[in-house]
């Protein structure tokens, strides 16, 4: 009887690390791991061996920071190819940029919008700013701020979503369709962002609530901690329930405004044209952003009593604020690092 | 996947990874692991991509039609029957001369710019 022929032993630390490297694959996208699962994870082994061999144990461990590094970050920017397309157009960087300046913009908006909320009424805030120039200098600031944004926003977007819909209106109103048409996985994953976001903000809003709100707290005072138990899950579903559809709907009309983008093929000229509102929008946003931080700290300074007060900023509502201030500056950052990417794209391209 | 009348000058800049593995490919066709030791070795280690990397890129070059996989299998006998060959395309080629002009260009520009032969004294030039 013919004897089998003897394999040779694989070290523990290559099946180890075989193992590791197959549960990573594992995380990533299913077609890409159906398609190329089996030949990365062979020359992954090879890359093993070959360090195993030159370097024992201690070469096959040093490999796996850098293959994790790369697994992790390769099968995201796979997940986000999956999910968005991929297209190499002219200037794709600039089409990005434009897309991360929207989404961006979009937040901005929404915590400019809310941060208007706080300081609603306006007179006593403008009395404050009557005696202190600098608190009514720096609301004039975040209120011109502000609006330059959305107005940047309207002005450099509608050329831009416009050029899109003609480009497919040749296509007949299927292709229009199909360039806002979100996938049934993605609407999926931006219900989930929209239920997080909403938990997330009602957890903050109870959270000030139960630091800062007033001490005593029944069923007829309007906090909600004082209704009978099933009537406030009921009114915690109800609340979650149409904030998150309200989130979701915010968050589908701008995903669906950035697929429009990342689907169409735009003009060199289209895409440089798109960086001045984009350098527009960064610069408005970083003025209202600095505005907003030094009108709040001025008014704490100039104007500490009726900052404490109700009308003023207290009952939580400088938490609020610096949430809000936070979320501005977050947008800032994307949307500077958006607008310095695409114009380095540009240059390098001018070049 | 992109024609052979695709301009090459669409597809540029490359990423390194992308701009290696046509270099790697250019003297013939290779197979994943091959490439990675190529590139580490045409780059004296200063690459190094991993089968992440690498199959992404492959994937992506092959649906920009810069590369195909061969049909051709070496004998089992001398290599594993399972790997994968790839070979450049027309289009490959064009857009790694293109890209290879590209860097040519902007070297002619480093070097008007005194950066390469004495960087100190085109310090010291500007500075006074």
């Amino acid at each position: 009887m013919a004897q089998k022929e003897a394999k040779p032993l694989v070290p523990k630390i290559v099946i180890l690390s075989l193992l590791l490297y197959r549960w990573l694959l594992s995380l990533g996208p299913a077609a890409f791991r159906h398609d190329y699962g089996a030949p990365a994870l062979q020359d992954f082994r090879q890359c093993c061996l070959a360090a195993y061999q030159k370097q024992g144990s201690l070469g096959v461990l040093r490999l796996w920071p850098r293959h994790v590094r790369e697994t992790v970050s390769g099968l995201l920017a796979e997940y986000w190819t999956e999910l968005f397309g991929r297209k190499r157009p002219m200037l794709p960087i600039i089409q990005r940029s434009m897309v991360a300046t929207f989404g961006a913009c979009v937040l901005f908006l929404f915590a400019y919008a809310a941060f208007g909320r706080i300081v609603d009424p306006i007179a006593p805030f403008d009395a404050v700013g009557r005696e202190y120039p600098e608190v009514a200098f720096t609301h004039a600031l975040v209120a011109y701020g502000g609006e330059i944004a959305l107005l940047a926003l309207v002005l450099g977007g509608l050329p831009v979503l416009f050029l899109a819909v003609k480009q497919a209106i040749p296509g007949g109103p299927r292709s229009v369709i199909k360039l806002f048409l979100i996938k049934p996985k993605q609407a999926l994953i931006l219900l989930g962002a929209a239920l997080v976001i909403t938990v997330c903000s009602l957890g903050f809003l109870l959270a000030t609530q139960y630091i800062f709100g007033p001490p005593s707290c029944t069923a007829t005072n309007g906090c909600i901690a004082g209704q009978p138990p099933l009537l406030l899950v009921l009114d915690l579903a109800v609340i979650i329930g149409s904030i998150t559809l309200g989130v979701f709907v915010v968050l589908a009309i701008s995903t669906s405004l950035s697929l429009v983008v990342l689907r169409s093929e735009f003009a060199t000229g289209m895409l440089r044209f798109a960086l001045v509102p984009i350098g527009i929008i960064a610069l408005a946003m970083a003025t209202t952003t600095v505005a907003a931080s030094i009108w709040t700290i001025r008014l704490w300074v100039d104007a500490p009593q009726f900052a404490a007060s109700g009308p003023g900023l207290g009952d939580g509502q400088t938490a609020w604020l610096i949430a809000f201030i936070a979320t501005m500056a977050v947008s800032t950052v994307v949307t500077s690092g958006a607008f310095a990417r695409g114009l380095r794209a540009s240059l390098i391209r001018a070049s | 996947m992109r024609s052979d009348q695709t301009d090459p000058e669409t597809l540029l800049p490359l990423t390194p990874a992308v701009f290696n593995i046509l270099l790697a490919l250019a003297d013939g066709e290779r197979h994943g692991y091959s490439i990675m030791q190529e590139i580490s070795s045409q780059t004296q280690g200063r690459l190094r991509i991993g089968p992440t990397t690498l199959y992404r890129s492959i994937k992506h070059m092959l649906e920009d039609g810069l590369i195909i996989e061969s049909d051709e299998r070496p004998d089992p006998a001398l290599d594993d029957e399972r790997r994968r060959y790839y070979r450049l395309t027309n289009l490959g080629q064009r857009v790694a001369a293109a890209e290879i002009n590209r860097l040519e260009q902007t070297l002619a520009v480093a070097h008007s710019k005194l950066l390469l032969n004495n960087p100190g004294q085109s310090i010291a030039m500007r500075g006074v």
